[in-house]
C-alpha cells in the first residue's frame, strides 16, 4: 500500500514550468487556475446552501451531484499550478479520473431526469396554475354554499315534516318504536311506553315487553314478531294484545303494527323492524259493552219471541177449538169476531215467528263460513223453494256468472229467497215477472244486483223498506209482515256489506247489497 | 212430556184421529215427573216402559234435553222412540237436539191451526213404525 501511494506521489516526471518557463504565461496559467479553483470550491457550497434552504424543491440529489463533479474541477485546476513545480502527474490523473466519473454519472443523471425537469413548471406557468386553482376554488366556494342553501331547505323541509308527523302521532296518541332482533333492544318514544304502561326513564327491551304482555297472549305476539321477521316476502306485523304496565300495574288493550325493512342488496340484511302502538282500552271496553249489550238484547228478543208462541198458540187453537165446536149456536156476528180472533192471533204468531227469524238471523250457527260457498248454489236452492211461485207467475229469472264468497250458504238462500220472493210477489198485474241477477267485483267486494220489472217503489221509501215490519202496501192487497228486507239487511250488514234500493212507481225496483269478497 | 193444557189436549186429539192405531196416553208435567216416570221411581215403581215418547223442550224443572240424555244413556230406554215437539221451528228444535249430543228420531214444531195439530198424528204413528223397521233419527 506504501509503495503504491509512493508510486502515485512520485515525481519523477519533468515539470510543466520547464515547458512554459520564458514564455511569460506562467503567471496567467496560475492567476486564471487559482480564480477557476477558488470559483469551483465556492459554487458547491452556494449549491448546499440553496438546497438546504429550498426542501420543497424537487431532483435536489442532481445538485449534490454538480457539487461533487465542480469541487473534482476546483480540484484538477489547483493540481494544474501544483504540477507546475511537482509533477505528481500520476496523482493529477486520479484526480481526473475520479472527476470526470462523478462529470459522466452527473451527464448521465441530468439526461436521464430531463423530461421531468423540462416537466417542472416554469414560473409563467404556475402563475396560470394558480390563477386556475383560484378560478376553481371559487367555484367550489360558489358549489358548497350552493350545497349548503340546498342541504338547509331540505333540512328545514324535513323538520316541518318531523313537526307534522310528530303534531300527527300526537294528535293520534300513537307511540312508535323500533326493535333491533340482534340486541333485543327497543327504541321507543314517551308514547310508546305511555301506551305500554312502562317508566319512561327505564331502559326498555324485547324481554321486558315479553314480561309485561298477559301470560295468555305471549306466546302469540312471540309468534307474530318471529312470524314478521322471517316471512319472505315484506308481511305486516299487526296484532291486538294485553300489557300489564310494569310501571303502573294497569291493564291495557294494545294495538300495535309494524314492519320489518330489508337491504335492496341480495343478502337481504334485516335493517329495521318498526312500528306503531296505540292504547285501545277504552275501544275495547265500548265494544264489550256493546257485545254485552247485543246479546242481552238478542237473548231478550228470544226469549220474548220464544216465550209469546205458546200463548198465541193456545189462543188460537182454544178459539179455533171453540168454534169448531159452537159455530152452529152462533150468529154471524159472532161467527165473524171469532174468526177476526184466529186470524189476528195467527198474524202475531207469524210475526213473532219472523221477529225471531230476524233475532236468529245471524246466530253463530248460521254464521260458520269456513269454506267458500258457491253464491250460484244458493240462489239454485232459494229458486227450487220459489219454484212453486215461479210456476205460478211464468217468471222469467235470468243471471250471470255468480261468485264464490266467505258467506253462509243460509244466509245466501235467505237473501236471495227473499228478494227474488219479493220481486214476483210485488209484480205488475198483467205482466210478466222478469228478474235479472248479476254480480260485479268492485275492490275487495262484490255487488249482487237484482233487477226486477215489477211495481216498483216511490224513492222516498227506499230505506223505510229495509225496517222491521215495514209494508208499503197494505195487508189485504200482499201477505207477509214487511220482515224479509229487514232479515236481508241484518244479513249484510252482519258481513260488513251495504244494501240499497232504487225504484219508481211502475217502473220496477232494483235491490242492490255488497259481501266481502 | 207436555206441561201446556191445550197443547196435551191437542196431542191426545192428534193420536185419536189415527183410529187403526189405539194408544193410552200418560201425561208427565215437568222433567221431573218425566224422569221419575221413565226410571221407574217414587209413585212410578210399577209402571210399564213406554212404547213411545212425545218430549216438549222447554219443560219445568228439568230441560227436556236432559230427559233425551237420560233416556239415551239408559240401557233400558236408549232404543225408546223419541219425538221432540217444541214451540220453536224445526231447524232450531234440531240444533237443539244436535247441541244436546243425543238422537232425537222426529223434531216438529207445535202447528198454531187445529187442521195442522190433528195431522201430527199421523206424523207420530210413521215416526214409530219406522223406529220398528229402525228407521232414521236426528
Amino acid at each position: 500500500m506504501m509503495e503504491l501511494l509512493r508510486e502515485l506521489f512520485a515525481a519523477n516526471f519533468m515539470p510543466h514550468i520547464m515547458c512554459l518557463r520564458g514564455a511569460g504565461v506562467v503567471g496567467l496559467h496560475v492567476g486564471s487556475d487559482l480564480l477557476i479553483a477558488l470559483a469551483y470550491f465556492v459554487i458547491p457550497f452556494a449549491l448546499r446552501y440553496f438546497v438546504r434552504r429550498r426542501p420543497d424543491i424537487e431532483f435536489s440529489w442532481i445538485f449534490l451531484l454538480f457539487g461533487v463533479f465542480i469541487l473534482g474541477c476546483g480540484f484538477t485546476h489547483v493540481l494544474a499550478i501544483w504540477t507546475l513545480w511537482h509533477p505528481i502527474y500520476r496523482f493529477e490523473a486520479v484526480v481526473k479520473i475520479l472527476t470526470a466519473a462523478a462529470s459522466v454519472l452527473t451527464a448521465l443523471c441530468l439526461t436521464r431526469i430531463m423530461p421531468q425537469l423540462l416537466a417542472v413548471p416554469s414560473p409563467a406557468q404556475l402563475q396560470a396554475q394558480i390563477a386556475e386553482r383560484i378560478q376553481a376554488e371559487a367555484e367550489v366556494l360558489r358549489l358548497n354554499a350552493d350545497l349548503e342553501r340546498r342541504v338547509a331547505e331540505r333540512t328545514a323541509e324535513l323538520q316541518a315534516s318531523n313537526r307534522r308527523l310528530e303534531m300527527a302521532l300526537e294528535a293520534g296518541s300513537i307511540g312508535t318504536w323500533e326493535f333491533d332482533p340482534q340486541t333485543g333492544t327497543i327504541i321507543s318514544d314517551a308514547r310508546c311506553r305511555l301506551a305500554l304502561g312502562i317508566d319512561p326513564q327505564t331502559e326498555f327491551n324485547y324481554p321486558m315487553f315479553l314480561e309485561a304482555l298477559l301470560p295468555e297472549d305471549r306466546g302469540r305476539v312471540e309468534e307474530a314478531v318471529k312470524a314478521a321477521l322471517t316471512c319472505e316476502e315484506p308481511c305486516r306485523y299487526d296484532i291486538e294484545y294485553r300489557v300489564i304496565g310494569p310501571a303502573d300495574g294497569v291493564l291495557r288493550h294494545v294495538h300495535a303494527q309494524g314492519q320489518a325493512f330489508y337491504s335492496d342488496d341480495a343478502r337481504r340484511k334485516l335493517t329495521h323492524f318498526v312500528g306503531t302502538v296505540v292504547d285501545i282500552t277504552a275501544r275495547k271496553q265500548v265494544e264489550k259493552a256493546l257485545r254485552q249489550a247485543n246479546f242481552d238484547l238478542q237473548q231478550f228478543a228470544y226469549a220474548a219471541a220464544h216465550d209469546l208462541q205458546e200463548p198465541l198458540r193456545n189462543i188460537s187453537v182454544s178459539v179455533e177449538l171453540l168454534d169448531l165446536a159452537w159455530r152452529d149456536r152462533w150468529d154471524d156476528d159472532a161467527r165473524a169476531l171469532v174468526q177476526q180472533s184466529i186470524e189476528g192471533s195467527r198474524r202475531v204468531h207469524r210475526m213473532v215467528k219472523d221477529l225471531l227469524s230476524y233475532v236468529t238471523a245471524v246466530e253463530d250457527r248460521q254464521q260458520c263460513a269456513q269454506t267458500a260457498t258457491e253464491s250460484e248454489g244458493a240462489l239454485k236452492d232459494a229458486l227450487a223453494n220459489l219454484s212453486n211461485k215461479i210456476t205460478e207467475t211464468q217468471a222469467q229469472i235470468t243471471y250471470g256468472s255468480l261468485p264464490d264468497l266467505r258467506v253462509s250458504r243460509i244466509h245466501l238462500l235467505q237473501l236471495f229467497q227473499n228478494m227474488i220472493g219479493n220481486a214476483i210477489k210485488y209484480r205488475r198485474p198483467e205482466v210478466r215477472p222478469e228478474i235479472k241477477i248479476r254480480a260485479g267485483r268492485t275492490a275487495d267486494k262484490w255487488t249482487f244486483e237484482i233487477a226486477d220489472n215489477g211495481l216498483g217503489f216511490d224513492p222516498m221509501y227506499a230505506e223505510r223498506i229495509f225496517g222491521i215490519f215495514k209494508r208499503l202496501h197494505g195487508r189485504h192487497e200482499y201477505d207477509g209482515n214487511g220482515m224479509g228486507l229487514a232479515i236481508c239487511a241484518r244479513i249484510v250488514n252482519h258481513y260488513g256489506g251495504r244494501i240499497w234500493a232504487e225504484g219508481k212507481p211502475g217502473e220496477g225496483a232494483n235491490f242492490r247489497f255488497t259481501l266481502p269478497g | 212430556m207436555e206441561d201446556n193444557p191445550v197443547d196435551v189436549r191437542m196431542i191426545r186429539l192428534a193420536l185419536r184421529e189415527e183410529k187403526n192405531w189405539p194408544t193410552d196416553i200418560v201425561v208427565a208435567h215437568d222433567g221431573e215427573n218425566a224422569v221419575q216416570y221413565l226410571l221407574r221411581q217414587g209413585p212410578y215403581a210399577d209402571v210399564n216402559k213406554p212404547d213411545m215418547l212425545i218430549l216438549d223442550l222447554n219443560l219445568p224443572k228439568r230441560h227436556g234435553t236432559e230427559v233425551l240424555q237420560i233416556i239415551r244413556t239408559n240401557q233400558e230406554l236408549s232404543d225408546l222412540p223419541v219425538v221432540v215437539l217444541s214451540s220453536s221451528p224445526e231447524d232450531v228444535i234440531r240444533d237443539i237436539v244436535t247441541r244436546s249430543r243425543y238422537t232425537a228420531d222426529l223434531c216438529l214444531t207445535k202447528p198454531i191451526n187445529v187442521n195442522d195439530y190433528l195431522a201430527l198424528g199421523s206424523a207420530f204413528r210413521k215416526c214409530y213404525e219406522e223406529a220398528q223397521t229402525g228407521g232414521s233419527s236426528y
